[in-house]
């Protein structure tokens, strides 16, 4: 443009068609020519003067032995991250080479960022997994046990997934006599840890559930990835309402599984360990009242045979009638067990009670357990006098519980 | 509600207490008379037991955030 031919002064390596760029020009120039030159394109490096600005946007260098380059990665792309970028850390890096006019600078607008090489989400997780076990978060000693018969179960997972249908699907089939409290949270991607987290400590402190379970359907490690954060592992740590977690499938293990009270393979497992079924239950009760009626037959049953021992006993002088009255009170009481069986519980009460009094009134066990005992000769004789023994004798003494054989020192009148 | 929840009989007691009273009773160191009021006892439990068993609503809520942070539970449809 300036015409600058005649000035023969210059080095002749300067051309004579000079032309000159406005800065904004010459950025534009290289903008576009790097800008268009390199299209997305991935880079590895290591990470250094990283910075996460109040903005959530991430500004980092990458860099390797011999060069730098300035990045950002913008609060939008960088809130799905699984892990936590640091200082040293090798990184692959999905991104656009950008030109940032005001200040002269190309820098590389990260897409995607994730741990260079294959397993490094799995080397985070085994970090996170040994240090909070060096803290003492998986110990054994701060499980607390699952309540056997919980009333109020509380379920940490998106209110849409499969996990919760599997859940009140199980829940709904087994001991339905629940209430089941949803706190509806997403499971992955941005924020997930932390709405998982604090709907646990939400439950602890509103709701007052008796179990809490935590967990998602299957999906990929990603996927599953908010129950690797620290922030969950430690509000079921600090849970003072039992957790049970269940994420994904049997093979899936994660942070949350280790340091939760106990671990479900899968959600309807979950439930299944958190309620025990009707059936098993109404079998249990219907085995224990059979076993309640049996002993208390058997028990009617020893009186019945203590009572005919004791009749044959010359000794207990009853007047034969008193002993069969007795005797048809005892087969009432029998046939009252079966009563209570079938209905009218109160009714049954009190004449429960009626029985019990003259039952009492008659029965030598009440007599001895008052103090007294019974004294038997070897033949079976009560013995009611003492001119009945003589000295050497041996006799047998019964006491409310168990008996002695004695001899006899002395007889007196 | 958690009033109402303190005053009923939880089935967790209900089903411990029967457990307790069939030891007793297969023991037989009772009295009859004692054994006649475990054995009463027992009954009633095992029918407060089995009627709750057969209760087969599941009640769902959902736990939701107030504008102001407090929390509340509304009934949910599954």
């Amino acid at each position: 443009m300036n015409d600058r031919s005649d000035d023969i002064s210059f080095s002749s390596a300067i051309p004579s068609e000079k032309r000159v760029y406005s800065v904004t020009e010459i950025t534009r120039e290289i903008q576009a020519t790097l800008e268009e030159g390199f299209p997305a394109l991935w880079v590895e490096g290591e990470i250094s003067n990283f910075k996460k600005h109040s903005s959530g946007h991430f500004y980092f260098s990458l860099k390797d032995a011999d060069a730098q380059i300035s990045c950002v990665m913008w609060r939008g792309r960088n809130q799905n991250l699984l892990f936590q970028p640091q200082d040293g850390m090798k990184v692959l890096v999905f991104c656009d080479l950008t030109v940032y006019a005001p200040h002269g600078r190309y820098q590389l607008d990260v897409i995607k960022l994730q741990p260079a090489g294959v397993g490094e989400l799995a080397l985070a997780f085994e970090a996170l997994k040994r240090r909070l076990a060096g803290e003492g978060l998986f110990d054994d000693q701060h499980k607390r046990p699952i309540p056997v018969f919980p009333e109020r179960i509380a379920v940490v997972t998106s209110p849409t997934g499969a996990a919760i249908r599997d859940i009140l699907s199980v829940l709904s089939r087994r001991f339905a006599a629940l209430e089941v409290i949803l706190a509806p949270v997403r499971v992955q991607g941005a924020g997930a840890a932390e709405e998982i987290a604090s709907a646990i400590r939400d439950l602890n402190a509103f709701g007052h559930p008796d179990v809490i379970i935590v967990g998602r359907g299957g999906g990929s490690m990603e996927d599953l990835w908010a129950f690797n954060e620290e922030i969950v592992a430690r509000a079921i740590y600090e849970s003072d309402i039992p957790v049970i977690s269940a994420v994904g499938h049997e093979v899936d293990y994660s942070i949350s599984d280790f340091v939760a009270d106990m671990r479900a393979p899968t959600p309807s497992a979950a439930a299944e360990l958190a309620v025990r079924s009707r059936e098993e239950l109404a079998e249990s009760l219907t085995r224990g009242r059979e076993r309640m009626k049996n002993a208390v037959i058997m028990q009617l049953e020893a009186y019945r045979t203590a009572i005919a021992q004791f009749r044959k006993s010359h000794g207990f002088r009853r007047p034969p009638d008193r002993i069969r009255e007795y005797q048809q009170r005892m087969d009432d009481a029998s046939r009252q067990l079966e009563t209570v069986f079938s209905h009218h519980l109160e009714n049954v009460g009190s004449r429960l009670d009626r029985y019990r009094e003259r039952l009492l009134a008659l029965n030598p066990a009440a007599v001895l357990k008052r103090g007294y005992s019974i004294t038997d000769k070897l033949d079976g004789h009560v013995v009611t006098r003492s001119s009945q023994v003589q000295v050497h004798e041996k006799v047998r003494i019964r006491f409310h519980q168990g008996e002695v054989l004695s001899v006899i020192e002395a007889v007196r009148d | 509600m958690s009033q109402n929840r303190k005053k009923m009989l939880r089935f967790e007691e209900a089903f411990q207490r029967i457990g307790e009273i069939v030891e007793i009773l297969e023991k037989g160191e009772s009295t009859l008379d004692e054994s006649m009021a475990l054995f009463e006892e027992g009954t009633e439990l095992t029918e407060f037991c089995m009627k709750k068993l057969e209760q087969a609503e599941l009640r769902l809520q959902k736990l939701t955030k107030n504008q102001d942070g407090s929390l509340r539970l509304d009934e949910a449809d599954e």
